[in-house]
């Protein structure tokens, strides 16, 4: 029988499997998304963790720095005092005296320069003993500080401290980077090693790391129609290595602060100044020189001069940079990772 | 009511209604599959702007594109390396000399890789009456690049990047991967005859203080570290030793005399001190050898 009751509906499977369809396929679009966007969660969380697993190298290597920078400036300044005072036991370098009746004015200036002289000593003395407390870790000790690291992230996740909750981590790699630029001499010139290029000991040669971090991220709809839908594994893979980032050195009475124009740091004047007429050179004054590197456009490159008696200390801070894994195919077998 | 009068009066209303739901149907299809394409290109882009800020080549990012989002997506990257931010605080240290600066450099600094992948798009349906669609998607992550290498880390433009950044390269192909310490030297020049250094000071002298020596290879191999014997910084503790001794030489004179016993005494014993600390150094164009009396 044929009936307009009949034919009612006719459409209404044609819509419920189209509808059914589109909704599938608005599951799984989400689904894929779902799935990008955990994939860039564990790789962001990998990159921060990678970066800071090296911090404690990079913070021990800062501190090495400013320790070995400080000293080097107090050499610099012990080295200039011992010749100043040598000069004025003399009856030399700008002081007066008549030295058959009496030291006059050099034995001022002696007794004002002296006093500096143990006072620097004791300073480097300092400087050395810092230096020795902060320069114990070895290559063992930093890999192990680099692994407590990873952890810690995991124990305090969440926290300011703490790494993403989502996920595991696990460190797995840590070795020390082997290829830097060959350096056969150094900055001044001056050969190494006969131009050979020396071992160099791993406790001094910058660490890599490589971390990743894993999750089981189950679907949205654990099911549809009995059928169990799959896990994805999020995984997050980053390494990161150590590299110094800047470089400074030092220039008293130079260096100006834009806002204020004084200078940082003004020259030393150990003693009222005494200028030799020849040349009218100061010996008691410790102008420092700095490294007076400057940029010359037209020759694209650093230039220096030395325009006084001159201390070159270069320092630099160490921080993480990001790298390709170095560790070639993950064994996923290794790793952690969260349900 | 006749049979045949009702048969197919109802084909119409079908026509209408499959049409119009038919039409819905592959619309919300075509925005499903859109949106796949635009879920796909975005995974893309971000994947091919943070490989390319690992440093990896063009051919190597698309190669790392392909296997998760397809060729279609790995095809149409196009990624473009972007100079780190602008100064914003003008740096002139040196207020004689206007354009040129002292004090320090950034070694590495930082860039930005810009990613940006654009597909056809699967569009069947749209795609058929003429209206292709195209999805686009662009992603920046930071890059790790050495501005003007070649022992120029200053150089041109320092503050606007334009020259520094024409002139960039991956951090690990540059000459500033170097070991550690080599640019924490350091080394005094005086003039001997005891006139102000300048360019007329004739057989200036340069000697190397502690840091210079980290470029030595009896240390750069040192199994421990710190200033004991064996160490890395084992110079150190001995002019530390030496500094200590002369001032013990110093000070400790039992026979001062009378005139200007202070000085005559140290004239006498500094200069045997300063001759033994002297020892350690190099001259200019000499071997580098700091450790000599330690």
């Amino acid at each position: 029988m044929f009936s307009r009751h009949a034919q009612r509906g006719q459409v209404l499977p044609l819509y419920a499997f189209g509808m059914m369809s589109l909704l599938a396929l608005c599951f799984f679009l989400f689904q894929y998304a779902t799935t990008i966007r955990w994939q860039v969660r564990a790789q962001t969380a990998a990159d921060a963790a990678a970066a800071a697993a090296l911090s404690v190298q990079t913070l021990q290597w800062n501190q090495e720095m400013m320790a070995l920078h400080a000293a080097s400036v107090e050499e610099y300044r012990i080295r200039r005092l011992t010749q100043t005072l040598l000069l004025v036991a003399h009856y030399s370098g700008g002081c007066s005296a008549t030295p058959s009746t009496s030291a006059g004015v050099c034995a001022t200036d002696f007794a004002t320069l002296q006093p500096q002289l143990v006072a620097a000593v004791k300073r480097y003395g300092d400087d050395i003993a810092l230096l020795h407390q902060l320069s114990y870790p070895t290559a063992a000790s930093q890999a192990s500080d680099a692994n407590t690291v990873v952890q810690a992230l995991q124990a305090n996740c969440g926290t300011p401290l703490g790494g993403d909750c989502a996920f595991d981590y696990t460190m797995t790699a840590y070795s020390q980077r082997s290829d830097m630029q060959a350096v056969s001499e150094n900055p001044n010139e001056v050969m190494v090693g006969a131009g050979t290029i020396p071992a160099i000991s791993a406790n001094v040669e910058p660490a890599r790391v490589e971390v990743v971090v894993c999750k089981d991220v189950k679907p949205i709809i654990p099911s549809i129609l009995g059928l169990k839908l799959p896990t994805f594994r999020a995984i997050g893979r980053a390494a990161a290595t150590t590299a110094m980032v800047t470089e400074e050195w030092l220039d008293p009475g130079t260096i100006v602060n834009p806002a204020t124009n004084a200078v940082f740091l003004p020259k030393e004047t150990e003693a009222p100044s005494r200028a030799v007429s020849a040349g009218a050179y100061d010996w008691y004054t410790l102008n420092f020189g700095g490294n007076n590197a400057v940029a010359y456009p037209s020759e694209d490159a650093y230039q220096l001069s030395s325009e006084n008696d001159e201390l070159s200390a270069y320092t630099g801070w160490w921080s993480t940079i990001q790298m390709q894994p170095f560790a070639g195919p993950l064994n996923e077998a290794s790793i952690s990772c969260a349900e | 009511m006749r049979l045949a009068r009702v048969r197919g009066s109802a084909l119409p209303e079908t026509a209408v209604c499959i049409g119009v739901a038919l039409t819905l149907l592959f619309g919300a299809l075509e925005f499903a599959l859109l949106g796949y394409d635009q879920v796909n290109a975005d995974g893309a882009a971000w994947l091919a702007a943070h490989e390319a800020g690992l440093g990896l080549s063009t051919t190597s990012v698309t190669n790392a594109v392909k296997t998760p989002f397809g060729a279609a997506a790995a095809n149409g990257v196009a990624l473009n390396a972007l100079p780190p931010d602008d100064t914003t605080v003008p740096v002139d240290y040196d207020y004689q000399q206007q354009g040129q600066r002292h004090g320090g450099a950034s070694l590495v600094r930082e860039a930005h890789e810009a990613a940006t992948v654009t597909t056809a798009g699967v569009s069947p349906f749209v795609g058929a009456l003429g209206k292709a669609a195209q999805v686009a998607s662009s992603v920046i992550e930071p890059s790790v690049v050495f501005t003007n290498f070649g022992y120029d880390v200053q150089g041109v433009g320092y503050n606007t990047n334009s020259g520094v950044f024409n002139n960039h390269n991956a951090y690990f192909t540059t000459d500033a991967n170097v070991p550690p310490y080599y640019v924490g030297f350091a080394f005094m020049q005086y003039c001997p005859t005891g006139t102000a250094f300048t360019a007329s000071c004739s057989g200036q002298k340069s000697v190397d203080l502690g840091l210079a020596e980290y470029l030595d290879d009896d240390n750069y191999g040192a199994s421990l570290t710190g200033v004991q014997t064996g160490g890395t910084f084992a110079t150190m503790a001995c002019h530390q030793r030496e500094y200590v001794k002369l001032l013990n030489d110093v000070f400790t004179s039992s026979t001062l005399e009378s005139n200007s016993p202070t000085l005559s005494k140290y004239n006498e014993t500094q200069q045997a001190d300063l001759v033994a600390i002297y020892h350690w150094d190099s001259t200019y164009d000499g071997a580098l050898h700091p450790t000599n009396g330690c």
